[in-house]
């Protein structure tokens, strides 16, 4: 079973691919490009861990597959490639 | 149903009742004042359980959301696939609320962005407008 830190997940999010944040019950991260809100997803405050369970749902969120998503985790997907992934995706 | 047996008879008994439920196939629910506090399955049983659970899970609805129910054996996992929302909780009603309150606000923040949404949210919007005019508890 894999399992990423979280706030490795968060600095990714609001830090690679520039999604915006927002603390309402869940920290709420939002992408917009090109003046339109492309991708959202979510995480709970407190959260250390995230398990297969949150990281299939954050992928789909994103508009990637499991993979992509543990590559863009793991550095080697980097900001143009999600980029150009996403909006071929939309 | 489970044969039934109180508190303090469980700890009279405790080592009949281990026998009967790990060799004889038997479960026990124990209860205090009427009221039932824990039920003793096989080991092995509850392993297979959470097995199934966390591989399979079981579907159902929330909200008038198709959703799928997972147990980990530490926690429950509510997800869907239609707007790849979830919910998590040490108990599966804190998981339904916490999936509950993930498509309320998931709901208001593409309310709040309605006239810049990528063509899939603004799908996910109509839909959760239907569900909201279907069901009127969202």
């Amino acid at each position: 079973m894999t399992t990423l830190p979280a706030r490795k997940v968060a600095t990714v999010l609001s830090g690679k691919f520039a999604f915006e944040v927002e603390d309402s019950h869940h920290r709420i991260y939002r992408l917009f490009l090109d003046g339109q809100l492309v991708a959202r997803t979510f995480m709970s405050h407190g959260a250390r861990e995230l398990s297969d369970f949150h990281i299939q749902k954050m992928a789909q969120q994103m508009r990637l597959s499991r993979k992509e998503f543990l590559a863009a985790v793991e550095c080697t997907l980097d900001q143009a490639t999600y980029y150009t992934l996403i909006r071929e995706r939309l | 149903m489970c044969p039934v047996v109180s508190v303090s008879d469980a700890r009279e008994k405790l080592s009949n009742v281990i026998n009967e439920v790990a060799y004889g196939h038997e479960r026990y629910t124990v209860e205090r004042r009427g009221q039932p506090l824990v039920t003793i399955i096989p080991a092995s049983e509850y392993n297979d359980l959470v097995t199934l659970l966390t591989e399979n899970g079981v579907l159902s609805e929330v909200q008038g959301v198709p959703v799928t129910i997972r147990f980990t054996g530490q926690a429950y996992f509510i997800s869907d696939d239609v707007f790849n929302l979830y919910g998590e909780g040490d108990t599966l009603e804190a998981a339904r609320q916490d999936y509950r309150t993930a498509v309320q606000e998931y709901r208001a923040d593409l309310e709040a962005h309605a006239d810049h949404l990528a063509p899939y949210l603004a799908e996910h919007l109509v839909q959760l407008r239907a569900l909201e005019s279907a069901s009127n508890v969202l």
